[in-house]
């Protein structure tokens, strides 16, 4: 019985989301119908993506605020190349290279030039802004080959592609965080940064490695948004950082490093699109949309923190 | 006792978020989303409420969702809606292009759509309605223009550029534009980006007067931000009432509450006004005859002119400016 409770309270936010999910479906009709569970994946995959991405940097006790810059960078570039007919493969190479820059750019400032993460990164979140805009002079490009629209928005059957490909990211990064060297450097990087340096791990590789992931996964990203709207714009995306800072926060990862959990993150991207979702199902006055978003998600954190004391007693 | 009051404080967060819940309408007869760009901008709150009121009236339900300026959420909430089994869904949208996905699948799911204020360049539209954009700037550029035509020049201009990647405010600065390559005595000096942030129409003001000291005319693609440029204007010296011969002149579109207050107290020249209030409760009515009785507007698009507001006219079209209403009623709760 208390190894039960202490899994419960392990994976909190994973029966926080399976409660909201079930009494969501009790009382909404709509909400249990195909398209809606379909837009609810969907809706996760952008912020999961550059949630897998994040938790490696949070777990090492950084942070990376430029995700969704570099995304909206590496696809107004995507978008630009493609709608000058350029091979779709080549594109998407060049958007990879895109987001790694941003990743490389901020590794390198952090772990080699020892500047404090939020700083770097609120720096590279404007450069990333600007950047989009200076590329189209603020416009809209659209109009883009069918096999991204079709990885952006279609599906296989009862499942939305965009929705497989995070899936299958969580997979390899839950893989590398608990069954690779380098996961288990990026845990000890971010508890005890010195044990590691003594223990023969290179910190600054792994920190730097931390911020080209993230990178990596923001061009992933990057590539499903445009096909999501088939359309890029450089102001789309305006704050999910933060939303994304909010899930893996919500998913048990500590903003002090060396504790997280990448399902974790993937439970809490889910949480906060079960909760706007909710918000229109229930027809929710727009000014109480964030208020209740709010709440949820200081609700949940409180509460985890409570049953994390059952952990500690085990 | 720590833990007794973390608990205490998470159990009153839940009870809030579930009462906030409780608190939404039941469903009625006819339920229409609408989703608006966001309300940093009093024409979209004042859009809103009179969208409200129109539903009130009707007896209809309305869920009307503010997309924060981004283009992926307000994708994602016409997703939501078409989840919600709404009837119909009005969008101002901040993207024409950005939208064409979300209405293609509104289309799919058979539910109509009412595009205002900014269209969306696909899919299938059962009603546009929106402001003339591109002529209530080149309104502005007009009146600038016949302000100082005995002027040789050159009549320094400052505009302060709002999110070019919004097509509405962008097609204003081109109308503005495109009437000021008409005169040779008008010369726009500065035009920065501002997007959508008060403090940076302050700072914009300051910087542009400390490069161009000789500006005259200050345009405004939308005078949300409008309290900024003022704020600027009285910290450079440069505050000065019409009456005055140094004073500045400012021009805009929108015709909100800050520019009719500005230009009662004798300091704002012109206003594009919009009739922006009205267009969603102008999209509900449509949607309500067609469901109820199955009537079909009888053009599908629709360009509101805008009406040109100055001290000269003020007088006489005011009851007519959405601006008015709401400084009157601003005044009347103080």
């Amino acid at each position: 019985m208390k190894n039960v409770k202490a899994i419960a309270a392990g994976q909190f936010i994973f029966l926080f989301m399976v409660a909201f999910f079930v009494f969501m479906a009790v009382v909404s009709p709509q909400f249990r119908t195909h398209y809606n569970l379909f837009n609810l994946w969907l809706d996760a995959v952008i912020t999961g993506i550059l949630g897998i991405g994040m938790t490696f940097v949070i777990i090492t006790a950084g942070i990376d605020l430029s995700v969704a810059s570099s995304l909206v960078f590496s696809a107004m570039i995507g978008a630009i190349l493609m709608s000058r007919g350029q091979d779709v493969l080549l594109s998407f190479l060049v958007m990879l290279a895109v987001g790694l820059g941003f990743g490389l750019f901020n590794g390198v400032m952090v772990a080699r030039l020892k500047m404090v993460p939020f700083i770097v990164t609120l720096g590279t979140l404007s450069l990333g802004r600007g950047l989009a805009m200076l590329s189209t002079r603020a416009k809209s490009v659209y109009g883009f080959p069918e096999i991204v629209t079709r990885i952006g928005s279609g599906e296989i059957g009862f499942f939305p592609i965009a929705g497989l490909i995070m899936a299958f990211l969580y997979v390899v990064a839950w893989y590398v965080l608990n069954r690779t060297v380098f996961g288990r450097s990026v845990y000890l990087v971010g508890s005890n940064p010195r044990a590691a340096r003594l223990s023969g791990i290179d910190v600054e590789r792994v920190k730097s490695l931390v911020y080209l992931v993230s990178g990596l996964c923001a061009a992933i990203a990057a590539f499903i948004q445009m096909g999501r709207l088939n359309a890029a714009k450089p102001n789309m995306l305006y704050g999910l950082e933060l939303d994304v800072v909010s899930a893996v926060v919500l998913g048990g990862t500590s903003l002090f490093g060396g504790k997280g959990n990448i399902l974790g993150t993937l439970w809490g991207t889910m949480v906060i699109v079960l909760i706007r979702n909710a918000m229109v199902l229930f027809g929710v006055s727009v000014y109480y949309h964030q208020v209740v978003k709010g709440l949820v998600i200081l609700a949940a954190v409180l509460i985890d923190i409570l049953r994390s004391g059952v952990l500690r007693k085990q | 006792m720590r833990k007794l009051v973390l608990l205490g404080i998470a159990v009153c967060f839940v009870v809030m978020a579930l009462g906030i819940v409780a608190f939404a309408e039941e469903k009625k007869e006819i339920h229409i989303g609408v989703t608006v760009p966001g309300l940093f901008s009093p024409a979209f709150v004042e859009m809103k409420r009179q969208g409200e009121l129109k539903a009130q009236e009707l007896g209809v339900k309305v869920t009307v969702v503010s997309a924060e300026n981004d283009i992926d959420r307000q994708f994602e909430q016409v997703r939501d809606f078409i989840a919600a089994g709404v009837d119909g869904i009005v969008i101002t949208t901040i993207d024409s292009h950005g939208i064409v996905k979300a209405v293609e699948e509104a289309n799919k799911a058979g539910i109509p759509v009412i595009t205002v204020d900014r269209k969306s360049f696909g899919g299938e539209v059962f009603y546009h309605e929106e402001t003339d954009n591109f002529n209530a700037g080149r309104l502005c550029a007009v009146y600038v223009a016949h302000l100082f035509k005995d002027n040789p020049g050159p009549i320094e201009i400052f505009i302060e550029r709002l999110d070019p990647s919004v097509d509405s405010v962008e097609d204003r600065f081109q109308g503005f534009m495109f009437e000021v390559s008409q005169w040779p005595n008008l010369k726009v000096v500065a035009a920065p980006n501002l997007g959508m942030d008060v403090g940076k129409a302050f700072d914009a003001t300051i910087n542009a007067f400390q490069a161009n000291p000789n500006i005259k005319v200050i345009f405004l693609p939308g005078e949300p931000w409008l309290s900024g440029t003022v704020s600027a204007l009285k910290q450079l010296g440069k505050w000065f009432p019409r009456t005055d011969p140094n004073h500045i002149v400012m021009v805009g579109v929108d015709g909100d509450q800050f520019a009719v207050e500005n230009m009662i107290e004798g300091y704002y020249d012109f206003s594009a006004v919009q009739a922006i209030d009205k267009f969603v409760a102008d999209a509900i009515e449509v949607f309500v005859q067609y469901f109820r009785e199955g009537k079909k507007p009888p053009v599908k698009e629709r360009y509101v002119p805008v009406l040109g507001l100055c001290p000269e006219n003020f007088d006489f079209i005011k009851d007519r400016v959405w601006g008015y209403r709401v400084y009157m009623e601003q005044k009347g709760k103080q």
